[in-house]
């Protein structure tokens, strides 16, 4: 037995139970989010198997079987850390191994040296147990039967597994699954039972492969797994700094070291992520990203430099830890795009300076929103390559350019009813005041009845020296000057 | 005045109903309301109906939005010349492909208006030359520029041009709203309209949504004041709805067609075609009858006689040609409804009731005092026999002479909360799970008053229809405090029931010898080779337009062939000559034997029939009539019952009535008694009995039915009838309201659903034969017929490639043989090639088989897999079968095949049941639940033993859900229909039980119950069940049941 295979079933579910805490009996499965189609269970755990409850039932249907069933949405992040923690799990246990499915880890048992496969077994399942993942261990001498016994649960024999398992038809697709139901071929067994050259003749050489799997007369290699290249480097302090300039000088140096290794993988730096340490115990977390990528660790200097010039340290540094977060390259020839910007990196840390006096959210590109609530703005982030976002055409009516007051000062109105509506008379309070000579409106708007309705009137008024005024007014009998049109 | 309005029949672009908007003006006190409806007339005959009763005048108009220069261009109709033009435009532009010249075009008394909408980009340029335009189409006379006010920023100044637009060009300025919608709380809907058309949802619609709430109809005096600085335009609009006025839907002009002599192509004259009548009628009765005596010589002449006042006689002769052509091609048709009350009918062969012999009232069909046309509706046996028909008539008034009414298709619960929850961004999954919670259509509030939970005949009676919708909603993933809760509540109330799309009716039929595409516009159905017109038939009898229903049924195909197999075997029935008092049907119907058969066979009337105890054909009709909406919610299905059974003594609501209810024990069940009490006890006309039978089978509005309501309280009070005889008269009338069943129309049916009866009797190898090959049809599965089939002593044989035809065959009295018709997957040319090499010579082997068939590996593995290729000599099993056949025989016919061997082990019974149910829908074999008896120590009650147990025994019993019902009339309760190997067991599932076990009960297929026996009226045993769990049956059968219908 060279090779061992680690399973853990369920792993989207297990994950999501193991997060909240859920006990293992608990009856649980995980709902389809596709459109269009009724819902039904795409993953669904031991307990609720007990109920007769598989995969792809409906959930109407499932409910009725178990009333108690838990009922769960997918959530990829969940499940990509449940991924992280089994693939450091199976790390720490062997040098060599491969990562089979997102679920299973095929573990090349040749290099170490076991006084007993059985101990080793027990000590791996009893440390398992901390992931708190249910875990299906299978031995074989081949990786392949090594694996199919990890599928079947409680028993180290690869003929039991059924056709049917799920996980085997992920990792082995069985074009004709079908056709061997049709033939009342339940388990793995029963296929191997079949003559080969008859199986091979009537459905071809993926069951064949399978077939001589099986009978131990096909061995691979596996595929090893290597952790991807991480580009991060952390520096200690001792004594701590009190200010950011030794900080610097260390940054520059190491800067220049994960460029290298950057240049070396032929990848470049779109994302500079700083995490400082002070001596109290607080901490600091800044990702700055780079207008486009670079190598170049002058321009990461600068921009660590722009944004320490503007920290203010609580207490002295005691560590600082940098990464650079990949990408590919970006290539162009000489001059042949002509930049906006002389220096897209300046300009980036301009405002970022710009960002840490008046705030992260406070700074972009002020974009008309769809709506005709008046001066409904939102501000659109500048993106790393400058790109302005397409502002939909949506011009005022008016053909007077507004002068707009932000926010639209309250004013004391006298009105009289005419139709459904409020007419301005003459204006009592605020910046300009007196008789209205002539109006004209109103212009009612109103809309998102549906969450937070609004509406207003607006009317268009001219008081003495051919002043012209924007009023709004907000029932009950709120009036507001909203601008002057120049 | 408003010219230019748009209702919900713009079908996504306006938000109130033609009655609402109509109403809305009458409350305004317009004078006149013209309805321009996107590319058609959809809702304008509802509008006229509507306008007529509140004394306005309705124009009919429509916008064209495909012209090339505008993007929406309201066009009025000024007279009929003008209305048949612009009818004959929308059915072109709808059938043929690009019609957007209109100079190619009539547009003689079509008026165009010019809005500030109808070019997408106006400018001063194209405005003119677009004015220009229309005035060189339509002529000088015939162009309005409209000006809008809806306070939108900016439209001052294209007004101003319009203005002067009409000043230069000399066009009359007319003033509109344009609404949308009738009252200004209906801007909601409008919006979720609007983002439906546009696929977004309301989040994202932004400025595709209106900018306030201001396009809602106006008042008069609203509008004259908005347009104060324009009182011309004002004249000038009051001017145009004048001119406008003086056409409408009362002067459609639409003629019913001669009848053309096929010999000579000539189309009769009046008086030819009342000869003609004549003459045939007299043949057909002769041909029933010999020797005509003198009563039905006088009913004859009778009828012809008011035929020919009525000038219907073309009518008669059509109808009478379509049965004729039906019968030549052997397609057994027959009339219903009131058509069933006329002589002339039975004589010339249209139906097949003899109303005299039954006492029927010709009046009812037709009389003097009716300004309506009859009403004749023909079955034909359902899918290419009916098409062939309905072809027939298209053929016959090609190209634009005939056409299927349209049936408006509106939002239904789940579609108005898909389509609601959608635009409030919602995701898909919460309308799944909505729809899935909804899977019994009607969920009942439990909150609401008590029920009684005790079964007996009340539980079909009804309780109030609430859906416990707020419930139903949170249940689906909406918690009641998410903030768009009440919108998504506000809208789902004020979409449903509006219309969504135009369907077509299942058959009603409506042609005209001169086009109808001048009396309606036309367009094409999405089944090939039908137009369908712009009206429904509640329309379309409302403007006086024939139709003539052509329908199909499933059980006269099913007896078609049931009736040529019997023909072929030797032993010929014809349907008219079948003995009506033939002992054995009725011991059928009495038993409640009826799985299968016409009309007799749902859960309810199965439960009626051992109490009604039929043993006249009269006593079939009224069965026929009495599981009915109409009677039940009239609460009369129970005095009927008790008073036939003795417990109730026979009175009538007051002694006139005796002579009409005499029949049905003083227990108005029919129309026609309906209609002939409110002439005796309010002295209601011929014509306001025929108002009252309208209103009662006017499925739309209950508007009509409280006006005639109202009228005969008065007319009672009048004749100072005694309150409480009035009340009961009321109530008898209220509870026809939701479907009002004619005596001729039972009978219609009673004859169909006899003959099936007298079939299953006689001749149930035929019949289940008819039954097989027509599915899917009825209340039962191909299963459930298939068991019913052998408990009645005929046994189906599987599917045998040696054996078996195309579709199922009758091999003797006691043997039925599948056919290949069942097998899904197989081609049909396959099963062809398979019959004719089969006639060449027998398959001597598999490989023989497979050379000369060839089939393809999918159709291999079914044949193989349901035990077609068993009875090939080399083959032992399916699953030998299989093996053998997912290799093709090697093309060397001298090579040797190899040996034999048994690579694969025989199906169990288990596998053999549930490969027959998903490969052919049913099983020859055992039945389910024999198999899962065999495997259990406790022995459980079958369906049989409920026969022999006592009223109130406890008991455990299993089966095969065959059918659920949970009528809106049961209160919450439901009704299951249970199949195992021994017969059907009876399950009533009181309301609070099937709220406990409601995800089980609608989701599985098998079921283990527990409960006690309750023996009803006419010793029918029924479990009152208690509790219920899955039945633990592995794998999943592919099972069909009826549910919910």
């Amino acid at each position: 037995m060279n090779y061992a295979a680690l399973h853990f079933p369920d792993l989207a579910l297990s994950a999501l139970l193991a997060r909240d805490g859920t006990p293992l009996d608990q009856p649980a499965a995980l709902l389809s989010s596709g459109e269009r189609e009724k819902s039904h269970l795409i993953t669904v755990n031991h307990a609720a198997r007990q109920f007769g409850i598989q995969s792809g039932l409906r959930t109407i249907r499932a409910i009725a079987r178990c009333p108690e069933l838990l009922l769960l949405d997918s959530d990829p992040t969940t499940e990509q850390s449940a991924q992280q923690e089994t693939l450091a799990f199976v790390d720490s246990l062997v040098p060599d191994f491969e990562l089979t499915t997102p679920d299973t880890y095929l573990l090349d048992l040749s290099t170490l040296l076991l006084n007993s496969l059985d101990d080793w077994l027990a000590q791996t399942r009893e440390s398992a147990c901390d992931l708190s993942l249910p875990l299906q261990t299978g031995l074989g001498p081949t990786p392949d039967l090594a694996y199919l016994a990890s599928l079947v649960p409680g028993q180290n024999d690869p003929l039991l597994l059924k056709l049917s398992d799920s996980s085997l038809t992920t990792s082995f697709p069985l074009p004709r699954l079908k056709v061997l139901q049709l033939w009342g071929l339940q388990t793995l067994g029963d296929l191997a039972k079949l003559p080969r050259q008859g199986l091979a003749e009537r459905l071809g050489p993926t069951l064949a492969k399978l077939h001589d799997i099986l009978h131990q007369k096909h061995h691979r290699l596996l595929k090893l797994y290597r952790a991807p290249d991480q580009y991060q480097i952390e520096h200690h302090f001792e004594p701590p700094v009190a200010n950011h300039e030794p900080l610097l000088f260390m940054a520059k140096r190491l800067l220049q070291t994960l460029c290298n290794r950057l240049r070396h993988h032929q990848r470049a730096a779109a994302e500079l992520r700083l995490h400082l340490a002070f001596d109290n115990g607080a901490a600091h977390a800044r990702s700055l990203t780079l207008s486009e990528p670079t190598l170049t660790p002058e321009i990461l200097l600068r921009s660590l430099h722009v944004h320490l010039d503007t920290l203010k340290v609580p207490a002295p540094i005691s560590s600082f830890h940098l990464e650079l977060i990949a990408t590919r390259p970006r290539h162009a020839q000489h001059q042949l795009f002509t930049r906006g910007l002389k220096d897209p990196n300046e300009f980036a840390n301009t405002l970022r300076r710009l960002a840490d006096i008046v705030g992260p959210g406070a700074i972009g590109i002020p974009q008309q929103n769809d709506t005709y609530r008046p001066d409904s703005l939102i501000l659109h982030p500048v993106t790393p390559d400058f790109q302005i976002p397409t502002i939909q055409n949506f011009h005022s009516s008016a053909q007077l350019p507004l002068k707009r007051h932000r926010p639209p000062i309250s004013v004391h109105v006298a009105s009289e009813k005419w139709n459904r509506h409020q007419r301005p008379l003459a204006l009592l309070t605020g910046p300009h005041q007196g008789p209205i000579r002539k109006a004209r409106g109103p212009f009612p708007l109103s809309g998102s009845w549906w969450e937070n309705g609004w509406q207003e009137a607006q009317w268009d008024v001219e008081l003495d020296q051919a002043l012209l005024l924007q009023l709004s007014f907000k029932p009950p009998e709120t009036w507001h000057l909203t601008g002057i049109y120049a | 005045m408003e010219l230019l309005a748009k209702s919900n029949f713009s079908f996504l672009r306006g938000a109130s109903s033609p009655e609402a908007l109509v109403e809305r003006a009458a409350q305004f006190g317009h004078q006149s309301i013209a309805l321009v409806d996107h590319q058609g007339f959809y809702g304008s005959a509802r509008a006229h109906v509507e306008a007529k009763n509140l004394g306005l005048k309705a124009i009919v108009g429509t916008t064209i939005d495909s012209l090339p220069a505008f993007a929406q261009l309201p066009l009025l109709t000024k007279s009929r010349t003008g209305y048949q033009n612009l009818s004959r435009f929308l059915t072109r532009y709808h059938c043929e492909q690009n019609v957007n010249n209109l100079s190619s075009l009539d547009l003689t008394g079509i008026h165009a208006v010019l809005t500030p909408e109808s070019l997408a980009r106006p400018t001063k340029k194209k405005l003119l030359a677009a004015a220009r335009d229309l005035l060189r189409h339509f002529g000088p006379g015939n162009v309005s520029i409209s000006l809008f006010r809806h306070f939108r920023r900016g439209e001052e100044r294209l007004n101003l041009l319009l203005q002067d637009l009409a000043d230069f060009l000399k066009i009359p300025l007319i003033v509109s709203n344009s609404p949308i919608y009738s009252h200004q709380a209906d801007r909601l809907l409008a919006d979720a309209f609007t983002c439906l058309r546009e696929h977004k949802t309301l989040d994202d619609a932004g400025r595709l949504l209106e900018c306030n709430g201001e396009r809602f109809l106006k008042s008069p005096e609203e509008i004259r004041k908005l347009f104060t600085n324009h009182p011309q335009a004002f004249q000038n609009t009051l001017a145009l709805a004048e001119e406008c006025s003086d056409y409408s839907l009362e002067k459609l002009g639409y003629r019913f067609p001669s009848y053309q002599d096929p010999d000579s192509g000539k189309f009769l004259t009046g008086y030819e075609q009342d000869q003609f009548l004549h003459q045939i009628a007299e043949k057909g009765l002769k041909s029933r009858f010999g020797i005509l005596s003198k009563k039905y010589k006088q009913q004859l002449n009778q009828e012809l006689l008011t035929i020919k006042k009525l000038q219907f006689s073309g009518y008669f002769l059509i109808v009478w040609d379509l049965v004729r052509f039906a019968r030549s091609q052997g397609i057994l048709c027959q009339g219903r409804g009131s058509a069933a009350n006329s002589l002339v009918c039975y004589a010339i062969g249209v139906t097949s009731v003899d109303p005299v012999a039954g006492g029927l009232l010709f009046e009812r069909f037709l009389s003097e005092n009716r300004q309506s046309w009859p009403d004749i509706d023909i079955d034909f046996p359902s899918g290419e026999r009916r098409e062939a028909v309905i072809q027939y008539v298209y053929r016959k008034y090609a190209p634009h002479g005939a056409a299927m009414t349209a049936n408006v298709i509106t939002y239904k619960p789940r579609s108005a909360f898909r389509e609601m929850s959608k635009i409030l961004g919602f995701p898909e999954s919460v309308a799944n799970r909505f729809a899935d919670l909804c899977a019994s259509p009607k969920v009942h509030d439990a909150s609401r008053e008590p029920v009684s939970d005790e079964l007996s005949m009340s539980n079909y009676y009804p309780g109030d229809k609430v859906m416990e919708l707020a419930g139903t909603i949170e249940r689906s993933g909406i918690p009641s405090s998410h903030p768009r809760f009440t919108p998504l509540l506000k809208l789902y109330h004020t979409a449903l029931h509006c219309p969504r799309h135009l369907g077509q009716h299942s058959g009603g039929m409506v042609f005209c010898d001169d086009g109808l595409d001048h009396i309606v516009p036309l367009q094409p159905a999405t089944m090939e080779n039908r137009t369908v017109l712009q009206w429904d038939k509640d329309d379309c009898e409302d403007l006086g337009i024939v139709k003539v229903d052509l329908l199909g049924l499933g059980m006269l195909a099913a007896m078609e062939d049931a009736l040529v197999i019997c023909e072929r075997r030797g032993r010929p029935v014809h349907l008219a000559q079948i003995p009506k008092d033939d002992p054995a049907t009725y011991d059928l119907l009495c038993r409640a034997d009826t799985v299968g058969t016409f009309q007799v066979e749902s859960r309810a009337q199965m439960a009626t029939l051992p109490i009604m105890q039929p043993r006249e054909f009269y006593d079939l009709a009224v069965e026929v009539a009495i599981i009915r909406p109409g009677p039940i919610v009239g609460d009369l299905v129970h005095p009927y019952l008790n008073r036939r059974t003795g417990r109730e003594k026979v009175e009538y609501i007051h002694p006139d009535f005796e002579p009409i209810l005499k029949r049905t024990l003083g227990v108005p069940l029919f129309q026609e008694q309906v209609l002939r009490m409110a002439m005796v006890i309010a002295g209601f006309t011929g014509v306001e009995a025929d108002f009252l039978r309208k209103a009662m089978s006017f499925k739309r509005s209950d508007k009509r039915m409280k006006a005639i309501v109202d009228k005969l309280k008065t007319r009672m009070a009048e004749r100072r009838v005694a309150p409480q005889v009035q009340e009961r008269v009321i109530e008898s009338i209220g509870s026809f309201a939701l479907y009002g069943f004619p005596e001729s129309h039972a009978i219609s049916f009673a004859l169909i659903a006899y003959a099936s009866c007298w079939l299953k009797v006689h001749r149930a190898a035929e019949f289940y034969c008819g039954l097989i090959n027509n599915q899917p049809m009825g209340f039962y599965s191909i299963n459930t017929l298939m068991q019913d089939a052998k408990r009645h002593g005929v046994r189906t044989k599987p599917i045998s490639v040696i054996h078996s035809m195309i579709t199922t065959e009758v091999i003797d009295d006691q043997t039925l043989r599948l056919g290949f018709h069942r097998l899904k997957g197989l081609r049909q040319d396959t099963s062809e090639r398979l019959l004719e090499e089969r006639s060449l010579s027998t398959f001597a082997s598999l490989d023989d088989f497979l050379r000369r068939i060839r089939p393809n590996v999918k159709e291999r593995r079914l044949l193989a897999a349901a035990g077609a290729l068993n009875d090939l000599p080399d083959v032992d099993h399916r699953r030998d079968a299989l093996w053998q056949a997912e290799q093709l025989p090697p093309d060397d016919l001298f090579a040797t095949p190899p040996p034999a061997d048994q690579v694969l082990k025989i199906m169990t019974p288990s596998e053999r049941l549930q490969t027959d149910f998903s490969l052919v829908g049913a099983t020859v074999g055992p039945h389910p639940m024999r198999l899962w008896r065999k495997e259990q120590n406790e022995p459980l009650s079958t369906s049989a033993d409920l026969f022999q147990m006592p009223h109130g025994k406890p008991l455990t019993i299993a089966g095969l859900v065959i059918c659920r019902q949970r009528p809106g009339t049961a209160k919450g309760h439901c009704f299951i229909s249970m199949e195992d190997e021994f017969g059907i067991a009876n399950l009533f599932i009181p309301r609070k039980t099937f709220h406990k076990y409601k995800l089980i009960i609608t989701s599985e297929s098998f079921l283990l119950v527990q409960g006690r026996l309750q023996i009803t009226e006419g010793r029918q045993p029924t479990v009152y069940v208690v509790r219920l769990q899955a039945l633990g049956i592995s794998g999943e059968l592919a099972t069909v049941s009826h549910d919910f219908h």
